[in-house]
């Protein structure tokens, strides 16, 4: 960007010793020669420097098409303006740096065509296209060449007689349309009619889906919406974010804690079961106490306290296992907290499900859990 | 040395010196900043050649100026540019080229036309005003019954809007922002512009504008200013965000009608594929003008998922292409059905569903 730094050349060397004068004609000659190099070459970088030379592909496709390609394009579109009415018909290409697609984005532009470029595969007509190339039975070049538009797809075979000249291998197969078309090919200097025969076009069904699942349109009626309901309402979620927002797995379905690993230093010391009535969040009076008991009495101030808030079985409430479990661990969190227990030193997490977890939970309560860390 | 050799030297030395300076004065004097014709030419037609005869800083306000007014008319409602196809004549002129390379870059559908045929037809133009503020500049653009004018003034080698941005033909204005940051971007010299949009002809008492000082050290390099692109992805996004705020019609008074899963191959992509394009053409097949479709992309988190919207996003732009009215699209907050994890990079689901009054 500055004009002084780019040109400052760095100066010659000193000529050290004694030349002869023609030694001295040859340096001062090879050092004009290059001081003059090296101005033109800084002051190009210093025009470089202060705009900026975004090259564009689109000014460079021209060059980099081949007949071949120029000749598949013609072929194509003789087809495609037969389906979509240029000017009513918006096309979109991808913003991709490809000299063919450029070309094709300008001869559907010079048909009349709306072009669209477009970040990914956005669009309703979005236009793509596959090239194939493989040896025939006579060790001809034989290619394959499909285009898509939106739900349409366009595709044909043909041979390479000779350099640079094309000539149709195959009827045009096209899917997801039943626009008739017309198919004249006219033989030119690039473009040979071996087949006459070749000169039609077959409806396929098939759909180009690139290997991804049909897809499923489903009609929603009552019936299914509430199997659905109360598939969902059967089975427990796997995981949920606990009180402290922290993303839980469901301990119905694990072996260990969430905290296995903060808890690997400590060892327990102390484990009881808070019980909750029925459908219950509320702590009661004789759990207040039991919590009070373990704060005070057996509570170092370096512990760590684990709670599994549990409710599995039958619910009536509309939070479910899921809200009544993680609920009631707030609520003997809150307890700890209310007694000055740190947050950070509590870890709560739950056990959920609408039947029962045999003796590894209890239905309804929390089990309480104090851990201290191993010397 | 002899004398016939030192006068040779000397010679080639003075040679040497007006080659290096005629060199050096082929950069236009005085531009801080400037970007190739290129840059400015549209990617299909334009003329490379008129935009080569003004200098470097010229075509940088020019993109300045285009990005400004572009980035205002994606944000006009039924302007969306996913949507939108604009008919548009051969551009002649320098601001014409910039102006068409900018509604490309936005993402508008861009059809040739020989005459003024189409809804959207493209208008532009820019006069010179001699005004009790001085020499000014004013700009318009115009695309169907949508136009927009304001006024740059050039000061030094920078440049500045010096009027509100007026939109005439749209019904609301409420929610449109300026791109006016990337004046800002070019620094100045403690100069200081309005940023605002107003109605054509209606004044509006509410109307909210504010002055925008821009000292020597806002100045952005070069190579770290928003580029264009940015700056139009920035206004699309700024829509279909407030598009997703807007909270579904009471769906009591719908039932479910049809639905559709899409799979998108991965946590990031953009792109949808041909079986999933296919699946929502088959699904907007049947919609009518009381239906909603609504979209839930969202089902692994609680209150906010980037990746999620992004792809909620990307969808309702293809059913804004296939069609369907931007008012009877909606995107369903994040609920969480179902766990991911955050490096989780499997195929993820959308649901599409489509929603009938009762």
């Amino acid at each position: 960007m500055i004009i002084s730094s780019s040109c400052n050349n760095r100066a010659p060397r000193p000529i050290s010793g004694r030349r002869s004068a023609e030694q001295t004609h040859n340096l001062l000659a090879r050092t004009l020669v290059v001081a003059v190099a090296l101005a033109l070459a800084s002051c190009s970088t210093l025009d470089d420097s202060v705009v900026t030379s975004a090259s564009d592909p689109a000014f460079e496709e021209a060059a980099a098409v081949s007949p071949v390609d120029r000749s598949l394009a013609v072929d194509v579109i003789r087809v495609a303006t037969q389906i979509y009415t240029p000017f009513n018909t918006t096309l979109q290409f991808s913003n991709d740096d490809d000299p063919l697609l450029e070309h094709f984005i300008n001869a559907f532009a010079n048909e009349g065509y709306g072009i669209q470029r477009v970040s990914a595969d956005q669009g309703s007509n979005f236009f793509s296209y596959t090239s194939t190339e493989d040896l025939d039975e006579n060790g001809e070049l034989l290619i394959s060449f499909s285009t898509s538009i939106g739900a349409v797809n366009i595709s044909r075979d043909y041979s390479v007689p000779r350099a640079n000249t094309i000539s149709p291998a195959s009827p045009f197969r096209l899917s997801g349309t039943r626009v008739p078309v017309q198919i004249t090919d006219t033989a030119n200097g690039r473009f040979q009619v071996s087949d006459e025969a070749n000169s039609t076009a077959i409806y396929v069904a098939s759909l180009n889906l690139d290997g991804q699942a049909p897809p499923v349109i489903s009609l929603i009626t009552s019936d299914l919406v509430n199997r659905v309901a109360n598939n969902s309402a059967q089975t427990p979620s796997l995981q949920a974010l606990n009180s402290n927002r922290v993303e839980i797995n469901n301990l119905f379905y694990a072996d260990q804690s969430n905290f296995t690993s903060i808890l690997d230093n400590f060892e327990q010391i102390d484990r009881q079961i808070v019980v909750f009535g029925d459908d219950s969040m509320i702590l009661g009076e004789t759990n207040k106490s039991l919590l009070e008991q373990l704060v005070e009495q057996r509570l170092a101030p370096t512990d760590l306290i684990s709670l599994v808030g549990c409710s599995n079985g039958p619910t009536a409430l509309e939070i479910g296992n899921e809200g009544l479990a993680l609920g009631r661990a707030e609520r003997v969190t809150q307890a700890l907290m209310a007694q000055g227990v740190e947050r950070e030193r509590i870890l709560d997490e739950g056990c959920w499900a609408p039947v029962s977890a045999g003796d590894k939970f209890p239905g309804r309560g929390v089990v309480l859990e104090l851990w201290r860390e191993t010397s | 040395m002899t004398m016939r050799q030192r006068l040779t030297y000397g010679t080639a030395f003075v040679l040497l010196c007006t080659a290096v300076l005629s060199a050096c004065s082929t950069t236009p004097a005085g531009d801080s900043y400037g970007i190739s014709a290129e840059a400015v030419t549209p990617r299909t037609g334009g003329d490379l050649a008129v935009l080569e005869q003004i200098s470097a800083s010229e075509r940088a306000h020019l993109q300045l100026i285009a990005t400004n007014m572009v980035s205002t008319l994606v944000q006009v409602p039924r302007m969306q540019s996913g949507s939108v196809t604009l008919q548009i004549n051969e551009p002649r002129t320098a601001y014409g080229n910039a102006i068409v390379r900018a509604l490309e870059e936005a993402g508008f559908g861009m059809q040739r036309v020989s005459a003024d045929q189409g809804r959207n037809y493209v208008s532009y133009s820019k006069r010179f005003s001699e005004t009790e503020s001085g020499l000014v500049t004013d700009y318009e653009l115009s695309a169907g019954r949508i136009r927009l004018r304001r006024e740059y003034s050039v000061q030094g080698d920078l440049i500045y809007p010096s009027s509100l941005m007026t939109i005439d033909g749209a019904d609301s204005i409420a929610d449109i922002e300026l791109s006016d940051s990337i004046f800002a971007e070019q620094g100045g010299n403690n100069d200081a512009f309005i940023s605002g949009v107003q109605l054509e002809g209606e004044p509006d008492p509410t109307l909210a504008v504010k002055t925008i000082d821009v000292r020597d050290y806002n100045e952005v390099p070069a190579d770290k200013r928003t580029p264009q692109r940015v700056v139009f992805e920035k206004a699309r996004e700024r829509f279909f965000t407030m598009q997703a705020e807007r909270q579904p019609p009471q769906l009591d008074d719908y039932e479910k009608h049809r639905r559709t899963v899409l799979i998108f191959d991965d946590n990031k992509t953009q792109m949808m594929g041909n079986a999933n394009k296919q699946a929502v053409r088959l699904l907007v097949n049947g919609f009518s003008d009381d239906d909603i479709m609504l979209i839930k992309a969202c089902l692994d988190a609680d209150g906010a998922n980037a990746a999620a919207m992004n792809r909620a996003i990307r969808v309702e732009q293809e059913l804004l292409g296939f069609g369907i009215p931007s008012q009877s699209t909606f995107i369903a907050p994040c609920a969480r059905a179902s766990y991911r994890h955050t490096s989780d990079d499997s195929p993820t689901p959308v649901e599409l569903v489509h929603y009938r009054p009762e």
